[in-house]
């Protein structure tokens, strides 16, 4: 059984943190606004600057301005890149009919970590959510369709999230360009590798057995 | 059969910290007014759906000056002992079965269950469709769980379509394709959700009348009318053939998400014209209905949850009632009454009861 002092009621009173500084509070201000970084934490980090030497906090307030003064987007893909045309668009050695398209720059990082992908990628910069106020006209779709259009692009392949949201971003595109002579593939879903098949959940579970692959394929992937 | 053994609260409403044991059948929570006999009664309520019955908000269920709460109810079922959690801290819910935590909190619903009738409960009766969608969906979605998740999917995309709707009347020129793949979405859940509810009335239907007679005397026929757009058209036609006026209205005006369930009692409607007994017998039938429906499809006796509902009985109402749980093969009773001499006698010598006093 837990004890009844498990939940604080102290908890978030640290509203009124006092600060016998003005420039460390302002500090721990602009730290608080970061995601995932409460009031407590940044203070934290604030302490560390401050107990680091000048140089080093030097370099790291430099590093974090010229990123964010400097960093352009590919004009072509939408990545991150240093210059016009991101280091992936640029790089011969990928296969430049094979196009891997993403909701975010976090997701490129994720596939290029894979190190299994070689083509190159187009970021969307989000996913069709009115919710959210996000229509075809917020995301990069135009772009990806000038792509296909001109640059002989022979496959795209969708690696949206499995969510409402992921899957009217992936029929849209679809639809918008079914004219073109272009295959479009999704990543696959299913069990997580590693994964085990009683801790499934009931929907995966009935997808992977809907979408099942033939053992030729799955020894292969299994393989390498 | 499934039971609750013992139930552990942690700084949920009233309760700072507090444990109670049920080992008899029927189980008598008496206590002044505002002891928290309710607070029992629904922690575990919660402890089956992650949810309270009385409170939308999560919020309201954490006692005053404290930010999150914490029930833990040991199971038993088919003679195997299940440890529940659920934990709530500032907004984040976590539930977990014998120190495992769920993927999904849906995973956890349909495991156990239990009926709740309490005296608000008449609004069943008297307000709006709204509460009768979300009490069929309960049930439906304990026997059937391809159907919350269809439930969940259509609700969502619902909303994407109407804030669609909404978005349309800021630009100049319409593309539809959005709007093509959740009309395809909403077709196909929807369709599966209506054939769903239309099929729930055949076995409810006879579970309703028999309760209604046993509780109040009578052979009156009781019916109940489902009503659904569905029943005209297909939703998909509704979708196609109504977009001028959705447009205009800004919102999606037919679907399941209209649906309305009419209750008659020999030809006449209950809500406009049912005396006051009269109605009350109806939700006692309609809970009662509820409970066996549920044991008869998930294979288990569910949890029976009486709030304070002897007060306002009359004695042949109270003793049909007694009839029904005190039969052999009901399952566990948990109930609230401020006087306990009022529960002894209606019980009787002999019956198989524990009074836990706040």
């Amino acid at each position: 059984m837990c004890p009844p002092f498990l939940f604080s009621k102290f908890a978030g009173n640290f509203d009124q943190m006092v600060f016998s500084s003005k420039l460390i509070e302002d500090a721990v201000q602009e730290f608080a606004l970061l995601p995932g970084i409460g009031k407590k934490t940044a203070l934290r980090l604030v302490l560390q600057l401050l107990k680091m030497d000048e140089q080093d906090v030097d370099a790291f307030t430099t590093a974090v301005g010229r990123m964010r003064h400097e960093v352009q987007f590919c004009k072509i893909c939408h990545n991150v890149a240093d210059t016009e045309v991101c280091m992936i668009c640029v790089n011969r050695a990928r296969n430049s009919t094979q196009v891997c398209v993403v909701e975010t720059i976090r997701d490129v990082i994720a596939i290029e970590s894979t190190q299994q992908y070689n083509g190159l990628y187009h970021v969307l910069g989000g996913i069709l959510s009115p919710l959210d106020g996000i229509g075809p006209g917020q995301l990069y779709i135009n772009t990806l369709h000038d792509r296909v259009k001109n640059n002989g692009v022979e496959e795209l392949i969708m690696a949206l999230s499995p969510t409402i949201e992921g899957d009217t971003t992936v029929y849209y595109i679809a639809r918008q360009l079914k004219d073109l002579p272009v295959r479009i593939t999704t990543i696959a879903r299913g069990i997580a590798f590693g994964g085990e098949l009683e801790y499934a959940d009931e929907m995966t579970l009935a997808r992977s057995i809907a979408k099942r692959l033939p053992i030729e394929n799955y020894v292969n992937s299994a393989g390498s | 059969m499934s039971r609750l053994n013992k139930i552990i609260l942690v700084q949920f409403r009233n309760y700072s910290s507090a444990s109670y044991q049920f080992t008899a059948a029927v189980t008598c929570i008496t206590g002044p007014n505002g002891s928290g006999k309710t607070n029992l009664l629904d922690a575990a309520y919660y402890l089956c759906y992650t949810k309270s019955y009385f409170n939308a908000s999560q919020q309201n269920n954490v006692q005053a000056g404290t930010d999150g709460f914490r029930l833990e109810g040991t199971f038993e079922k088919d003679a195997r002992k299940e440890i529940i959690s659920c934990k709530w801290k500032q907004g984040k819910k976590e539930i977990l079965a014998n120190g495992v935590e769920y993927d999904r909190i849906t995973d956890h619903i349909g495991k156990f269950s239990s009926v709740m009738i309490a005296p608000d409960d008449i609004a069943l009766i008297n307000d709006g469709s709204e509460l009768r969608r979300k009490w069929v969906d309960s049930i439906l979605s304990q026997v059937d769980s391809p159907y919350l998740d269809k439930l969940l999917r259509y609700q969502r995309i619902l909303l994407q379509r109407n804030a669609w709707l909404k978005m349309q009347s800021t630009v100049t020129t319409i593309d539809a394709t959005e709007l093509e793949y959740y009309n395809n979405c909403m077709a196909e859940d929807g369709q599966y959700i209506y054939e769903r509810r239309k099929q729930f009335l055949q076995g409810f239907l006879p579970l309703l009348n028999d309760f209604y007679h046993r509780l109040s005397g009578g052979k009156e026929i009781l019916q109940v009318a489902y009503e659904s757009d569905l029943s005209q058209k297909t939703l998909a036609e509704w979708l196609q053939y109504n977009l001028q006026y959705d447009m205009r209205y800004q919102r999606t005006l037919r679907g399941i998400h209209k649906d309305d369930w009419v209750f008659v009692l020999s030809g006449m409607n209950v809500k406009q014209y049912a005396s006051q007994g009269q109605k009350k017998s109806f939700l006692f039938a309609l809970k009662l209905a509820q409970y066996a429906f549920l044991s008869k499809e998930m294979g288990h006796l569910p949890i029976l949850l009486l709030d304070d509902v002897f007060e306002k009985l009359d004695q042949q109402r109270i003793e049909a009632l007694l009839s029904i749980i005190r039969a052999p093969g009901f399952g566990q009773v948990l109930l609230t009454d401020t006087h306990e001499d009022r529960i002894r006698l209606a019980f009787g010598q002999g019956a198989d009861i524990e009074f836990v006093r706040l």
